[in-house]
């Protein structure tokens, strides 16, 4: 098997690590080698954070730079600090609420519009699934599932050699149990946005 | 016990789990049966602490938080000495700390088993510097294993216990970020328990070290290096391995640079001497090693360490060898080495076919806003640099800081750090700031740090007459390493070491404590200190919010609510230009809310607000 790299990016504080971590295990219960980077200390507190997972028989977790298969964003500005590690064949799975870095609250810096962030990820990916993840944990009920809708999508996208049972698992092994249902709720949701995603990218081509 | 560790020290032998390279070395200790463990908690060495502190009663293991690393390691090496098998832990810099112990250690050496855990940080991830301490292991005359993977982690630091009471020394672990906070499948060994019948036997000759002991504890070191060295030889730790493709390139490596290596091997040809025990060096295999190849590549992080030696042992082995490393410029002194670096250097060399190392267009950085860490809403770290800020305004004073969370102050708006160093250093550069110049001086420094390094500092300063004002920022606990208790945390089963009677036993006589959120107080305090004579003290007390949240949310309690009244805000700005919680949000038209997700609900942003804008909500309608 060809090893495969997800970066996942986002704000210290937003469950960088988490997520990145239940697709770790989820890939070592099905029975496939898992090796992941993480990153603590200062940098947890609200800073940029971003934790690697390579899927397969790698020699190290950290992933060169233009190589990345997927990369998942809990945060649109976030997502496009990792660009350097995406080709024309990466996949983006993005969250779209911004959250203002320090510089920007004080006015030192500008916070790009969305649009643009989402125009740089086009422009330098093959594929960009842009979900409001937020707002459809909400919908949910629960705002703390947005990263399960991120990660369904992921799934959804069949980037990642896991089955979605197992990632539904792992899901659960790492969640509290009272947003056992959410969770599992957002993780279908997710998947089904990269699905339908998927089927409208083949009907565009089958038109052109 | 947290679930997750409860594996960790319940896992069958044989089990695979998938680790952190310090939840493998906490393992290695339940395997190797530990009987006494201690640390200072320091990134990225602290996980290691966090298990074990969890799981020591449960696996039988005596473990301590101690005042600092020359404590810890003093206290492991007592262990030692009595016969039991000990565990230190701690970042590079706390071995900086813990040096004048282990210089003599190793004369002395132990009667038990003693492995030292030293954690680098290349990158400087979460530290001051990035020193590599494997010249520090060459340097104290101590053993030294590098893992370059947490399944290695595990085997390495269990193999040392063994090493360790073989040779009767102490022996070091050298990881670095990348093997600490890796996560990898690690395959588990079987467990022992421990010993429990540790005695000191007194041995004057071995254990005192007066000047007459001493040079033969010297000769004693050096025998166990010579020792030392043939396990080095013969270990499978130290292996060529053969690459895909024959060929007569040699490439020499450690720690993670192996791994970023092997993520070439199928395009690289010669071999590989993969370097795992890399004090005392392997001076016969490494000859043979050059012997076998046309040219060398050394590949390795931070000094050329193993470089320097492999240049000195051709040389004295007459070997015309073509060695290639850091003289060369092949890879950079400075900074973390990661795959891009790696493959970079084996193109250059011709190595590598220029194609194995992605160099598109996309490799170029985005240009977008930074977004460096910042304390937590409602961290009673910010209402502090605020009114040092507001109570010296247009005055000459200069803020030494220290190291925790709080060195977050030195960013906008508070700015209030000008010089940092090492632990404790706030109040030593404060006293030195005050007896070389006319400034005043407002030094920094947190409670964990004040009791690892600031008390002799403290001392120093009310003895010399200083006219310093020191700020304890006491938030009852070692925060940003992941909430360790210290000397001054009320603790189960541990007797609390009181701060305001520890301050003024250090002659101290000026002492004032305030809550930490009591803006007004601090600010009036802070400028009564600096027109005041000699060393002032001033606590700023409040828990670390985190735990708070933690405490409340148990209780069922919820934090209050806070509001902007618009007709109140006179969209100045000024809470968030001189505050900057991040729960506070400018709004387009310039007016501020507050972000209700983010906003901890510690209410000092009303005392901040000049025209009172901001309100408590008493009652929420249903």
């Amino acid at each position: 098997m060809r090893p495969v790299s997800i970066l996942v990016g986002g704000v210290g504080g937003q469950g960088v690590i988490l997520t990145a971590r239940v697709l770790a295990e989820a890939a070592l219960a099905s029975g496939l080698e898992a090796q992941m980077s993480e990153v603590h200390g200062m940098s947890q507190r609200y800073g940029g954070v971003v934790s690697t997972v390579r899927i397969g028989r790698v020699a190290t977790p950290l992933v060169k730079h233009g190589e990345a298969d997927a990369i998942v964003g809990l945060e649109p500005l976030e997502t496009v600090r990792l660009l350097s590690w995406a080709s024309r064949e990466t996949v983006i799975v993005t969250a779209l609420v911004p959250i203002r870095p320090l510089g920007v609250n004080l006015g030192l810096e500008a916070y790009p519009t969305v649009e643009d962030l989402l125009g740089r990820m086009r422009e330098r990916a093959a594929r960009v699934i842009a979900i409001d993840a937020q707002q459809v944990a909400q919908s949910i009920g629960e705002g703390i599932v947005a990263n399960a809708v991120l990660l369904g999508a992921l799934q959804g996208t069949q980037v990642v050699p896991i089955p979605l049972e197992a990632v539904r698992a792992s899901l659960l092994r790492r969640v509290p149990s009272r947003f056992a249902a959410a969770n599992l709720e957002a993780l279908d949701i997710g998947y089904g946005v990269a699905v339908q995603d998927q089927y409208s990218l083949e009907f565009a081509n089958l038109r052109r | 016990m947290d679930p997750d560790h409860e594996r960790i020290l319940e896992a069958s032998p044989g089990e695979t789990l998938l680790l952190l390279g310090n939840e493998a070395i906490a393992r290695a200790a339940v395997e190797a049966g530990v009987d006494f463990a201690s640390t200072y908690p320091g990134t990225p060495s602290s996980e290691i602490g966090l298990v074990l502190a969890d799981l020591a009663k449960a696996a039988g293991i005596k473990f301590q938080y101690a005042v600092n690393e020359k404590v810890a390691l003093e206290t492991a090496a007592a262990a030692a000495f009595a016969g039991g098998k000990a565990l230190i832990f701690m970042k590079h810099v706390g071995l900086n700390v813990a040096l004048d112990a282990l210089m003599t250690l190793a004369y002395t050496g132990v009667r038990g088993s003693l492995v030292i855990v030293t954690a680098d940080d290349p990158g400087c991830h979460s530290s001051q510097n990035e020193q590599d301490n494997r010249i520090l292991a060459r340097f104290a005359n101590v053993p030294m294993l590098e893992p370059s993977s947490p399944q290695e982690a595990l085997e390495f630091t269990r193999f040392a216990f063994e090493f360790s009471a073989f040779l009767e020394a102490p022996v070091i672990v050298r990881t670095t970020t990348r093997v600490s906070h890796a996560r990898g499948p690690v395959i588990l060994g079987a467990r022992s328990t421990p010993r429990k019948d540790v005695r000191f036997v007194p041995d004057p000759a071995r254990f005192v070290m007066i000047p007459a002991h001493a040079r033969s504890g010297h000769q004693r070191a050096l025998q166990k290096m010579r020792l030392a060295e043939g396990i080095s030889e013969s270990s499978p730790f130290n292996r060529v391995e053969p690459l895909p493709t024959p060929g007569d390139t040699g490439i020499m490596t450690s720690g993670p640079a192996y791994a970023y290596v092997m993520e070439y091997a199928d395009r690289l040809s010669g071999s590989v001497l993969k370097l795992g025990i890399t004090n005392p060096l392997p001076r016969g295999k490494i000859a043979n090693f050059l012997r076998s190849v046309r040219q060398v590549i050394v590949v390795e992080e931070l000094e050329p360490y193993l470089e320097e030696f492999v240049r000195a042992l051709a040389n004295e082995y007459g070997v015309a060898v073509d060695i290639r490393g850091k003289a060369q410029g092949i890879l950079p002194r400075a900074g973390e080495l990661d795959p891009d670096l790696v493959g970079g250097a084996l193109v250059r060399m011709e190595l590598l076919p220029s194609d194995a190392v992605r160099r598109p267009r996309e490799a170029k950085r985005e240009s977008i806003p930074l977004r460096p860490p910042v304390l937590c809403p409602g961290c009673g770290h910010r209402p502090v640099a605020f009114a040092a800020r507001q109570a010296t305004r247009r005055m000459d004073v200069v803020f030494p800081l220290d190291i925790g969370c709080y060195s977050l102050i030195e960013h906008p708006p508070t700015q209030a750090g000008d010089v940092l160093l090492c632990m404790g250093s706030s109040i030593g550069v404060g006293a030195g700031l005050a007896a070389a110049t006319d400034q005043k001086v407002l030094a920094f420094i947190g409670d964990s740090t004040f009791y690892h390094a600031g008390v002799p500092a403290l001392i120093h300063a009310v003895h010399q007459r200083a006219n310093l004002t020191v700020c304890i920022l006491d938030n009852g606990t070692t925060a940003m390493t992941g909430h360790q208790p210290h000397p001054g945390t009320e603790e189960d089963g541990k007797l609390k070491v009181d701060m305001e009677a520890l301050v003024r036993g250090c002659g101290v006589r000026s002492l004032e404590v305030f809550d930490a959120y009591d803006v007004r107080g601090l600010t009036k305090a802070f400028r009564g200190a600096l027109g005041r004579e000699g060393v002032n003290v001033i606590i700023a007390r409040h828990a670390c919010r985190l735990l708070e949240l933690e405490d409340m949310r148990r209780a069922g309690a919820k934090p209050p609510v806070y509001v902007v009244d618009p007709k109140k805000c006179t969209k100045d700005g000024f809470c968030i230009d001189a505050f900057a919680c991040p729960a506070l949000i400018r709004l387009p038209d310039e007016s501020v809310m507050i972000d209700p997700v983010l906003c901890t609900g510690c209410g000092v942003c009303v005392d901040v607000c000049p025209p009172k804008a901001i309100l408590q909500v008493l009652e929420v309608a249903p």
